[in-house]
């Protein structure tokens, strides 16, 4: 995974772009990653044996985004806001390298992995120019906004 | 209606989930269950990522980031890598039980790895900052609400 900076970034600059509620976009930049809740059975050298694994694919995080909007008044809005946000997520996953796996784009169907093996995970220059681009968005919304 | 959706979300979250945990072994085998079963992936294809724990240039000792941790042997094509303890490397390649003949390798130096989750820190009071400050939760109605005290400008 490119770290969660990179993806909040990215979710901000897709929310603030679609002049929608940025919150939501940004807190479905980090969606997936709520597998990350692994770690903690590793820490506590728990196997959790792929059970966590759905999350970090598509259609779970569907799922997770369905129920979390279903906690808003506007649920549809939440939810394709969550999404949009998740897709960006997706988006900046399948750039990075690995020897092999990837996304599970098809599961439960199908458990093959798509990546397209571009940036290292340790590449810390993708932050870098993300929040380059961050800030450029942040001056060029507040000047069009003023204007 | 919501209860209903979110009550269908999380079964089907679960179905997925203990789907995964029930096929995990045969459609996506971990190091544990392949290192219970060395005979059955003898000469097979795995992957799998370690941190290096020794280097003499024609083979490396990296110790497994998922159960068992164990340490595991690597030789193959990684002559030309330069590896240092603590690098993460991710490996494809053949099992021979307690060793790997890697076909390809990705390094990850130590450094650079550790960067990740520094560099992820900042997210975290980013995203409660953005969200809490438009969104509140309602423990009564079980519902997040708009916050009344919105300023009118949008971060």
């Amino acid at each position: 995974m490119p770290d969660w900076t990179t993806h909040v970034v990215a979710g901000w600059i897709t929310g603030k772009s679609i002049g929608k509620d940025v919150s939501l976009v940004v807190a479905g930049s980090l969606l997936p990653d709520v597998f990350k809740i692994q770690l903690l059975f590793d820490f506590l050298k728990i196997d959790a044996h792929g059970f966590f694994d759905p999350l970090h694919t598509p259609i779970g995080t569907i799922f997770v985004a369905l129920f979390i909007a279903a906690l808003f008044e506007a649920s549809k809005t939440a939810f394709i806001l969550l999404i949009t946000g998740a897709f960006t997520h997706y988006f900046l996953d399948f750039f990075l390298i690995h020897v092999a796996d990837g996304i599970k784009l098809f599961f439960p169907f199908s458990w093959k992995g798509y990546q397209i093996h571009a940036i290292s995970s340790g590449n810390y220059w993708v932050t870098i120019f993300a929040i380059g681009v961050a800030i450029a968005f942040y001056f060029a919304f507040k000047k069009f906004s003023r204007a | 209606m919501k209860v209903a959706i979110a009550a269908f979300s999380i079964s089907m979250l679960l179905l997925l989930m203990s789907y995964s945990y029930i096929e995990h072994d045969e459609k996506d085998p971990d190091m544990a269950y392949i290192m219970k079963n060395s005979e059955k992936f003898r000469g097979k294809e795995i992957d799998f990522a370690g941190r290096v724990v020794s280097f003499n240039g024609s083979a490396v000792c990296l110790r497994i980031m998922e159960p068992p941790y164990g340490i595991i042997n690597v030789t193959g094509k990684i002559l030309n890598a330069s590896l240092h303890k603590g690098d993460v490397v991710e490996v494809l390649g053949i099992y021979e039980v307690d060793n790997v003949v890697a076909e390809k390798i990705f390094v990850i130096k130590s450094f650079e790895y550790s960067l990740i989750f520094f560099r992820s820190l900042p997210a975290i009071p980013f995203v409660a900052y953005l969200f809490f400050k438009k969104w509140k939760f309602n423990f009564k109605k079980l519902r997040f609400e708009e916050r009344e005290c919105q300023t009118g400008r949008r971060m």
